[in-house]
């Protein structure tokens, strides 16, 4: 495992499966079912075990090729491809997460209601079409990144979805902000948290404290940014992406961005179910970090995104000109707060150069890179890419372990030749 | 009649290529949205365990997820694969019999050796 290219984004390559491809051939041919196409691709994600299939597209319902980590509760991770194209993640390929198979495959949208009660003046529910058209409209581009993407990279492997690089999609967010809720509602005072509960109901034999809701901090329910979505890329969202409305955090892990969200309900506790103690915690330490076996640290829920940078315009195994410039091109985050830089490194991180970013559509989102490069000799290149962010954090050369293998953003690099 | 023919062309034109750029946006420039209610199908219920352990596996782990997402998991210590299975039997109350949980985790453990060096 220690040789092996732990980058994703040079990695993740697309292969004809071998007629009797082994294990995962047949894991695909169960996982099709009688009356579908046999899938036709495997993709090799580079860690150890990381054979899998590749969803052909209409596979799973508003969707194109997915690399398939689950069909059953859904998990599907975007092709590292897709990121080489957009900055926007076409919705027929952003990631899905679900944690269990309980969520309904039919919305009436009728039907549908939004309440936001608890610790209110004044409890109130909303039609879909009351939602919109009670509250002003707000646009934002955010990124929207599971609190494990990438960990099937962190070192010592840890269980859970073991994504590369495809659990995160920048997209164009519409939607009503909740503090605009919240102030209709009008908050009590004393009230510290908000609960975000959705239209799942558990299956038999999964118990209530099972049942999957998030807390916010009020302060940050209450910051401008968070908004009830009910659009992503100016279109209506795939059901597998939380149709009709989800909550978006902007900065913070996908965890908090309730899909299907029904209600909201001000509290004065940070919530006691399952998916906010223990699940989704990290060590209260920098940047979540902590030795391996390390005990008796304090844990807390996750929250604010770290930084990321891509290199998209090459990916390892290519070749580049030796004593022609060339462009690099990629895109980067600033995660928890805006993009300050991105540098790239081409001799193992001892000198880096900072790169032009591209247009800034605000704190929160995906923004594009580039940067001229002229290799100075002929033969081997690794090329590093660093993000820095506002409020001072930079990537680190080797990522932050914890036991959840969470908030991995270590350095990426590919390895090509000039030629 | 004639003399208003290119307008109208021009027209269609401009509206077609709105509709190209934005193909499946739905919200118009005054906020309006149009609700549609969705109904999907889902390739459910995806793989069962196969080969060694599974007729042990499946009664236990498959009430709730499919099998590929555990065959996906990395080489992982034997006691870290017990507190799965015991995750699953406490927080979730999969069908885990007290008896099984060792060997469900034997079981797991064994299925994904350590890689090649």
């Amino acid at each position: 495992m220690g040789n092996m290219d732990r980058r994703a984004g040079g990695g993740v390559a697309l292969g004809r499966r071998a007629v009797l491809g082994g294990a995962a051939a047949v894991g695909a041919a169960g996982m099709l079912g009688a009356g579908r196409a046999l899938a036709a691709q495997d993709v090799q994600l580079p860690f150890a075990n990381g054979m899998r299939p590749v969803a052909p597209a209409g596979m799973f319902p508003g969707k194109g090729e997915m690399i398939l980590q689950r069909v059953r509760a859904p998990l599907l991770e975007t092709p590292w491809e897709v990121y080489r194209k957009h900055l926007f993640i076409p919705n027929d390929q952003t990631y899905v997460r679900w944690h269990i198979p309980d969520f309904p495959t039919s919305i009436d949208v009728k039907k549908y209601r939004l309440r936001i009660n608890g610790d209110v003046a004044h409890p109130f529910e909303l039609t879909l079409d009351e939602l919109v058209k009670r509250f002003p409209a707000v646009q934002t581009a955010a990124i929207n990144q599971c609190s494990g993407n990438s960990r099937g990279f962190i070192d010592p492997r840890v269980p859970g979805a073991q994504w590369g690089n495809g659990a995160m999609y920048n997209a164009l967010w519409t939607g009503v902000r909740l503090r605009d809720l919240l102030a209709h509602a009008g908050v009590k005072p004393g009230a510290t948290h908000v609960a975000f509960h959705n239209i799942e109901q558990l299956i038999d034999p999964i118990p209530p404290h099972a049942l999957f809701y998030k807390v916010l901090p009020l302060a940050r329910a209450n910051d401008e940014s968070t908004l009830v979505a009910y659009e992503m890329n100016r279109s209506e969202l795939p059901l597998l992406n939380g149709f009709p409305i989800r909550l978006v955090v902007p900065g913070w892990y996908a965890t908090y961005w309730v899909k299907m969200l029904t209600e909201i309900t001000v509290t004065t506790h940070p919530g006691t179910g399952f998916w906010m103690n223990p699940a989704y915690t990290i060590p209260d330490t920098p940047n979540g970090s902590m030795k391996p076996g390390e005990t008796g640290l304090k844990m807390v829920p996750i929250n604010a995104m770290d930084p990321r940078s891509f290199i998209t315009s090459l990916v390892s195994g290519e070749t580049i000109p030796a004593h022609k410039p060339s462009v690099l091109r990629g895109f980067a985050f600033g995660g928890g707060s805006a993009l300050k830089s991105v540098a790239v490194s081409a001799d193992n991180g001892a000198s880096w150069k900072d790169a032009a970013l591209g247009k800034d559509w605000g704190a929160y989102g995906s923004r594009e890179w580039h940067l001229p490069f002229t290799p100075g000799k002929p033969g081997p290149v690794r090329l590093m890419v660093r993000a820095s962010n506002a409020a001072g954090a930079v990537q680190p050369m080797v990522a932050g372990w914890n036991p959840g293998g969470f908030m991995y953003n270590a350095i990426e690099h590919v390895d090509v030749q000039a030629v | 009649m004639n003399a208003r023919l290119p307008v109208l062309v021009l027209a269609a034109a401009l509206a077609g290529g709105a509709l190209a750029l934005a193909q499946h946006a739905r919200a118009s420039a005054n906020g309006a949205v149009t609700w549609k209610s969705q109904s999907v199908d889902l390739p459910y219920p995806g793989p069962h365990f196969s080969g060694e352990g599974a007729a042990l596996l499946n009664p236990s782990c498959s009430t709730c997820h499919s099998a590929d997402f555990v065959n996906g998991q990395p080489h992982l210590p034997l006691a870290t694969w017990k507190m799965e299975v015991l995750k699953m039997k406490n927080v979730f109350h999969a069908p885990v019999e007290a008896k099984n949980v060792d060997a469900l985790a034997k079981a797991l453990f064994d299925r994904h050796p350590a890689p090649a060096k």
